[in-house]
C-alpha cells in the first residue's frame, strides 16, 4: 500500500478528512478487502492506546494558583532567577567562588593533619595484622609438620 | 475508549474588548478568555480565579499525560497559570488563549522532561517514567480484575509511547488524547499540518513496528 493512501486512512481515522473525501474512502473501503484489512489494524492500534481516566482537579489548586499570582514568589523561593540584573548575579558567584577557596585554605591543614595521622593509625594496623598473621602461618605450618 | 475529537471545548476567539462591564462575569458562557484576561491585567482577581477554574483540569491533564506524573503535572499546570498571569496585560489577543496555555504547557513539560532526564543521567539513577508512573485508576473502578487489567493497558501504553522521539510523541498524545485537530496542534507546536501529519505517521508506524515485534517475541 502506497504511504498516500495510508495517511489517508490515517486521517479518516482522526476525522481530518473533507466529507467527500471520507465517502470516496469509505467507498473503496467496502471494495477492497486488503485495504479494510490495513484500516482495521490501524484502528485497533489506535484503540489500543489507553491511559488512566483524567480526574477532576481539587478546588485549593485553584486558590493556591490565584493566591501565588496575586501576592508573588513567597519569600523562600526568592532566588537569583533572569530577573535578576547581571553584575548582581556575577558578585554573587565571585563571592562563592572566593568563599570556596578561602574555605579549602583553612580546612586544608587540619585535613593534612588528620590524613597524617590516619596513615599513622593505618600502619600500626598493618604491623600488627602482619604479625598476627605471620605467628598464625608458623603454627600451622608447624601444626602439619609429623 | 474514544476520543473526544473536536466540540472539544475551547472557545471560540471573541477579540479583545477592553470595555469593562460591571456585570461582565455574570454570564460565565458570554465571556471569552479574552475578556477574563483583560480583566486579570486590570487587577481583577476573581476574572483570573474564573481563567483557572476554567482550564485547570484540562491543562492538568495535558501535562499529567506529557510528564506521567499527577503532582509533577499540577505544579507544572501552576507554573503555566503564573506566567499567564504576568502576561496577562502583555498579550496579543491572537487566535485562542488557550493555545498559548497548551504551547506553553507543552514546552514547559518537555523541559522538565529533558531536565528530569539529565538529572537521571548524571545521578546514573533509573528512570522512574513508566515504572514509577502514576497509574493509579480512579476509585470507581468496578473490579480487581478489571483494575488490573487497566493499569496493565495504561503502563503498556505509557512505555509505547515514551518509546517514540518526543516530536512524534507530543503529536500523538495531543492527537489521540487531547482530541486535537491538525490545525490546533501545528499551532500548539508552531509546525505546519502536513508535519503533524507525518509525525503522527510515523509514531503509528513505529507503535504497528513495537507491537509486531512484541508479538512475535511472546510467540517464539
Amino acid at each position: 500500500m502506497d504511504r498516500t493512501t495510508e495517511k489517508q486512512l490515517l486521517r479518516l481515522l482522526v476525522g481530518e478528512l473533507s466529507e467527500s473525501k471520507a465517502r470516496e474512502i469509505r467507498q473503496r473501503l467496502e471494495n477492497e478487502g486488503e485495504l479494510r484489512q490495513e484500516f482495521a489494524a490501524l484502528q485497533e492500534r489506535w484503540d489500543s492506546l489507553d491511559l488512566p481516566p483524567l480526574q477532576s482537579v481539587h478546588p485549593s489548586f485553584t486558590s493556591r494558583v490565584v493566591r501565588q499570582a496575586v501576592t508573588g514568589p513567597s519569600v523562600g523561593a526568592v532566588g537569583l532567577g533572569r530577573s535578576t540584573p547581571l553584575w548582581t548575579r556575577a558578585t554573587a558567584a565571585v563571592a562563592l567562588a572566593g568563599g570556596i577557596l578561602v574555605g579549602a585554605l583553612l580546612v586544608s591543614p587540619s585535613e593534612s593533619e588528620d590524613w597524617t595521622a590516619w596513615d599513622a593509625v593505618e600502619l600500626t594496623q598493618a604491623e600488627v595484622y602482619w604479625e598476627t598473621m605471620s605467628v598464625s602461618s608458623d603454627d600451622l605450618v608447624q601444626e602439619d609438620l609429623p | 475508549m474514544g476520543r473526544s475529537r473536536r466540540g472539544a471545548g475551547f472557545g471560540r476567539v471573541e477579540g479583545f474588548t477592553n470595555v469593562v462591564m460591571p456585570n461582565v462575569l455574570s454570564d460565565e458562557t458570554s465571556v471569552s478568555d479574552w475578556q477574563l484576561l483583560s480583566l486579570t491585567a486590570k487587577g481583577d482577581e476573581d476574572a483570573f480565579r474564573r481563567l483557572v477554574e476554567r482550564h485547570q483540569d484540562r491543562l492538568v491533564g495535558l501535562c499529567q499525560r506529557l510528564l506521567g506524573d499527577r503532582e509533577e503535572a499540577m505544579d507544572a499546570a501552576q507554573e503555566v497559570f503564573l506566567k499567564t498571569y504576568g502576561r496577562a496585560g502583555s498579550l496579543e489577543p491572537k487566535g485562542e488563549l488557550f493555545t498559548w496555555m497548551y504551547r506553553v504547557a507543552t514546552n514547559h513539560c518537555l523541559n522538565r522532561i529533558r531536565r528530569r532526564k539529565l538529572a537521571q543521567f548524571l545521578s546514573l539513577t533509573p528512570d522512574p517514567e513508566g515504572e514509577g508512573a502514576n497509574l493509579d485508576p480512579a476509585d470507581d473502578a468496578p473490579d480487581a480484575l478489571a483494575t488490573l487489567e487497566s493499569r496493565r493497558r495504561w503502563r503498556k501504553t505509557r512505555q509505547e509511547i515514551e518509546a517514540l522521539p518526543e516530536s512524534q510523541r507530543v503529536v500523538l498524545i495531543l492527537a489521540r488524547f487531547e482530541g486535537l485537530p491538525y490545525r490546533q496542534i501545528g499551532e500548539i507546536l508552531g509546525i505546519s499540518e502536513g508535519a503533524v501529519e507525518s509525525r503522527l505517521f510515523r509514531a503509528m508506524r513505529r507503535l504497528q513496528g513495537a507491537q509486531e515485534s512484541a508479538a512475535s517475541g511472546v510467540s517464539r
